[in-house]
């Protein structure tokens, strides 16, 4: 994976983290959680 | 991306329902902390960084599996309460407020099988596996919600309401009391019950997905 591709994926992984935030489905811990989580599954290829 | 989407929706739905049956029970309601949230999805970011480690499709099952297993529990537990006041410990068959650890609903039951079996479609799909895939991994996710079920109803941590004369999870009850300790144990919350019931999830998919699929 390219890192631009990385930097989207990361990127859309933390606009749904704010979306869900901002529902009040999670809190600011639980989605900055939910980010790292992403993260990891865009790095290994996996989103 | 699709659990979070998923689960966020299913959470929104009839939440304040949820919350007036379920808020004297359970120790947290609304908004997912950090704790929660990694409880439910800390064996799959594992399986990811061992994946980054040491590529192999075994990581890949098991993480999955562990999805498919949180999603069921989060649908169950979620539409579950949603659809009834009451369910039945899966021990004794005993009626058991809704929200209680270890209680199911045939609600809840065929909500769950569904969360497991769209992540479980989600992943095979991506993986290009067909549907011997889709049958292991909602399979795990479904052995991971029973897991969840048996530890809550046994092990996990139970307090007691004095003044409501009711089982809870929270240390002081929406009544103002405070409740005493009244069984399982004592470090075993329900964040550690679902970090274990994902683990299951993992194991049985990862297992299934690996003899059947072979």
């Amino acid at each position: 994976m390219t890192l631009p591709a990385l930097a989207t994926a990361i990127l859309i992984a933390a606009a749904i983290a704010l979306v869900a935030y901002r529902a009040g489905a999670l809190t600011r811990g639980g989605s900055m959680a939910a980010v790292g989580i992403g993260a990891l599954s865009v790095a290994a290829g996996w989103s | 991306m699709l659990f979070f989407v998923a689960g966020t929706v299913v959470s929104k739905l009839g939440a304040g329902l949820k919350e007036r049956r379920a808020a004297g029970i359970v120790a947290r309601m609304g908004a997912r902390d950090a704790r929660q949230v990694l409880a439910n999805g800390g064996i799959f970011a594992l399986c990811a960084v061992a994946y980054l480690l040491h590529p192999a499709t075994l990581w890949w099952w098991t993480a999955a599996g562990a999805l498919s297993a949180a999603a069921a529990d989060t649908f169950s537990t979620e539409i579950g309460t949603l659809w009834s006041s009451s369910a039945r410990s899966i021990l004794t068959g005993e009626r058991v407020p809704a929200g209680t650890s270890g209680g199911v609903s045939s609600p809840g039951t065929f909500a769950g099988v569904f969360g497991a079996l769209v992540i479980a479609a989600a992943a095979s799909a991506a993986a290009s596996s067909g549907w011997v895939a889709v049958t292991a991994l909602t399979l795990g996710g479904v052995a991971g919600s029973i897991a969840d079920s048996l530890l809550g109803a046994t092990v996990q941590h139970k307090r007691w309401c004095g003044t409501c004369e009711t089982f809870t999870e929270r240390e002081t009850h929406s009544c103002g009391t405070r409740t005493v300790h009244a069984g399982g144990i004592r470090w075993l919350d329900n964040d550690a019950v679902n970090l274990m019931a994902t683990l299951t999830g993992g194991a049985a998919g990862a297992l299934f997905a690996t003899l059947w699929a072979a």
